[in-house]
């Protein structure tokens, strides 16, 4: 199917909620996934991985310290990159392992601001992105599962003349990608009752 | 703001209808009927197409032949009278028959980013049927059903900004036209009523080629309705930077009249005159609601008094229009001095209209939190912001008596009643006060000079609320300073405040949930634009049509 990003957003913003998420992470994350999409990142396939891990283990334990201590589970992604987010950005940084480690280019992102020149290096595996204020370019392959990921300031500056402002308003969710989603969403809503219905608006039959 | 005001705002100079048909006439649009295939029965298709001078914008409609049981305001509902999409451009006739296959289906269709809005809208079972038959017996409809309804139809929905697969926001704001809030639904809104005249005469005609058409004093009478429910509540919730901007546009374009040293002899003028338009306006105002009722009976006393303030003062003196406010402020009803703010801005478009410009808002990313801020500062910020909020007692059961939450059912906000219904759980978060208090008391476990960063990573559960307060530190109008849970709150009063803004009139709460409103009515059509005041028409009653 294809969504307006905004649309895409509210879906997303309600699966993470559906998950477990708190309502200020949430608005974070689906915005980062958001981003992301925006960049032509395949933010499906990356937000069902995330919502299926935080869903098989619980968001509470999803440990976001970012001296990198994990008890056993991996680092979320989102709560690292509201973190940094918080403290304004990161000079250099090394993380235990973290699922979807891409949801932290957002974040990064924004802690640049317009118009700095300023930008960060986030590697996992062989593979790394590079970040700016407005532009993401993945150089390599976006892991599967958890890995152990380095951050670092201004490391890619010279390269930055090769990053493309190649920005997209739409998103295309396989169809059982949508169903997967709309089924991690379809949790923040609450039965229909009787009760519910009454005085919402204008009576069932209009004769006015 | 508390609500009990947004309750009472007016539309003004500042309402994006009027900012789109000021716009309309400044850059000469022009407009066309390019297909009207609609048969006697009202079934068909029609395309009303609107061009800037640098872009083209296409109503396209469709007919239906609805059985009258099927006919609800409900979003609930699944079928309409008539159904509506703005296409972005030209359409091909691929493009329609692509909306004919969704725009019918409303939330169950898809639209694509070449749509900037999604609409449908029932006729008036009480006017629609009549007005046929008045003009297929060649007489005029009857003025006064005209005036006691003050539409032929009622839009139930008109979803834009990337709503059921439209065009996001984002990829359209960079258009001038479009960079006021709301105004691609507003421009739809104003191309269905040209549609629903053209319909109800063609309809007429098909019963009889000898019918009449509406004469234009009535067209112009005739306006869109529309029916909101709590849907459109916890939008001014969600957007707290855009309300803040909106909110600001008012009370700076109000500060800058108050400020007026002088009023010349034709300013004055002009105040008179729109203050006798809004005698009309309050005159045709009908409500079936108790409370509006009451209000509505106070304002008309309010305007009693404010005639005879402008009879016996000159308004000449220093500063006459923030001596006037004052006085309105100590002896009117807040429903009035609401009505007097908005009055006050109409002689003075120089200083007002322009800050049409800075009532959008940038929302593309989340506001960031400052997480070096010491605790004891955060405490400090929520004693400025939400003091209202610290001194309400949350243990007693009115306090929290409500709760927002989505039903599964049309995926429509809601608002229950949370000791007697299970939803606690699905609650939105929508009640920022509660929310504050909840945030403050938790701040009091931790010591003042710890950072709201390692807070919020013990308590991700007040992030939302950290954002709100970092937002709201730089907004002053960004958060409405009531409890919008309260056993009592009335969710009309959020509808009302937002409705004012697109410039809505004569609005008839049906509960304390859901309210009916008239869009232009007694706005220019197209055809009278280039002839018309863009401005005067919120005011004009049945007997008069102010002159531009």
């Amino acid at each position: 199917m294809n969504l307006s990003l905004g649309e895409y957003q509210a879906l997303v913003a309600k699966a993470l909620r559906g998950v477990g998420y708190s309502w200020g992470m949430t608005e974070d994350g689906a915005f980062a996934i958001r981003w992301l999409a925006a960049r032509r990142i395949p933010t499906p396939e990356i937000a069902l991985r995330l919502l299926r891990y935080v869903d098989s283990s619980d968001v509470s334990t999803m440990a976001s310290n970012l001296d990198g201590v994990a008890d056993g589970h991996a680092l979320c992604p989102l709560s690292i990159g509201a973190s940094i987010s918080d403290q304004a950005g990161c000079e250099v940084l090394a993380l235990s392992p973290t699922i979807e480690p891409v949801l932290i280019a957002p974040f990064l992102a924004q802690t640049i601001g317009p118009g700095s020149n300023l930008s960060y290096e986030i590697k996992w595996n062989s593979s790394r992105c590079l970040v700016t204020a407005e532009t993401l370019e993945l150089r390599g392959e976006l892991p599967t599962s958890a890995a152990p990921v380095a951050i670092s300031r201004g490391g890619a500056q010279r390269e930055l003349g090769t990053l493309a402002e190649q920005r997209v308003h739409r998103v295309e969710v396989a169809s059982n990608a949508m169903d997967e989603l709309l089924r991690f969403a379809h949790r923040v809503y609450a039965p229909a009752t009787d009760e519910s219905r009454q005085g919402a608006g204008a009576g069932l039959l209009d004769k006015d | 703001m508390r609500l009990e005001r947004m309750g009472s705002f007016h539309q003004c100079r500042l309402s994006f209808m009027r900012t789109l048909l000021r716009r309309m006439k400044r850059e000469s649009w022009t407009f066309e009927r390019t297909r009207f295939d609609v048969d006697g029965n009202g079934v068909g298709t029609a395309l009303y197409q609107v061009d800037t001078g640098t872009r083209k914008y296409t109503l396209v409609a469709f007919a239906h032949d609805l059985p009258a049981d099927q006919r609800s305001d409900r979003v609930i509902a699944t079928a309409w009278d008539t159904t509506f999409a703005l296409h972005d451009g030209v359409p091909t006739d691929a493009d329609v028959e692509r909306l004919r296959a969704n725009v019918p289906l409303q939330e169950a269709g898809r639209v694509s980013d070449r749509e900037l809005t999604l609409s449908r809208a029932n006729r008036s079972v009480r006017l629609w049927t009549s007005v046929i038959e008045a003009l297929a017996a060649g007489r005029q409809p009857e003025a006064n059903a005209i005036e006691e309804v003050g539409y032929l139809m009622r839009t139930t929905a008109v979803y834009g900004s990337g709503k059921f697969g439209a065009a996001d926001r984002d990829a359209i704001a960079d258009r001038s036209e479009l960079l006021a809030p709301f105004q691609a639904e507003m421009l739809t809104v104003y191309l269905i009523r040209w549609f629903v005249l053209d319909l109800v005469e063609h309809m007429a005609q098909a019963v009889s080629p000898n019918a009449a058409t509406i004469s234009g004093h009535l067209r112009r009478r005739l306006g869109i309705g529309n029916s909101t429910g709590l849907g459109m509540a916890p939008f001014l919730i969600n957007h707290p930077r855009l309300i803040n901007n909106w909110i600001q546009a008012r009370e700076t374009a109000l500060g800058r009249v108050r400020s007026v040293e002088s009023a010349t002899q034709s300013e004055i003028s002009t105040f008179k005159r729109f203050v006798r338009g809004a005698r009309t306006t309050v005159d045709s105002w009908h409500s079936q609601h108790p409370v509006q009722q009451i209000k509505v009976a106070k304002l008309s006393e309010d305007l009693d008094l404010l005639d005879q303030y402008i009879e016996t003062t000159s308004l000449q003196g220093n500063r006459p229009w923030d001596e006037l406010f004052r006085w309105a402020s100590e002896s009117l009803s807040v429903e009035g001095q609401e009505l007097v703010v908005s009055l006050l801005m109409e002689p003075y478009g120089e200083l007002v209209d322009p800050l049409v410009e800075v009532m959008h808002a940038d929302e593309s990313s989340p506001t960031r939190i400052d997480g070096a801020a010491t605790l004891s500062a955060v405490r400090e910020a929520l004693e400025a912001n939400y003091g209202w909020a610290l001194q309400i007692d949350w243990s007693s059961p009115e306090a929290d008596a409500r709760a927002w939450y989505v039903s599964e059912e049309k995926l429509e906000p809601r608002l229950g009643e949370r000791h007697q219904e299970d939803i606690g759980r699905f609650e939105q978060p929508l009640q920022p006060g509660r929310d504050a208090a909840a945030m403050y008391d938790q701040i009091g476990d931790w010591f003042g000079d710890r950072t709201l960063g390692p807070f919020l990573k013990a308590h991700p559960e007040h992030r939302h609320t950290a954002r709100r307060l970092s937002i709201a530190s730089r907004a002053p109008y960004a958060e409405i300073r009531d409890n919008t849970i309260d056993a009592k709150m009335m969710p009309i009063d959020l509808l009302r405040a937002k409705l004012s803004f697109f410039g809505a009139t004569h609005f008839d709460p049906r509960s304390d949930r859901w309210v009916r409103i008239c869009m232009f009515r007694g706005a220019p059509f197209p055809e009278d634009l280039a002839t018309s005041d863009p401005d005067a028409w919120t005011y004009s009653g049945p007997d008069e049509i102010p002159a531009a």
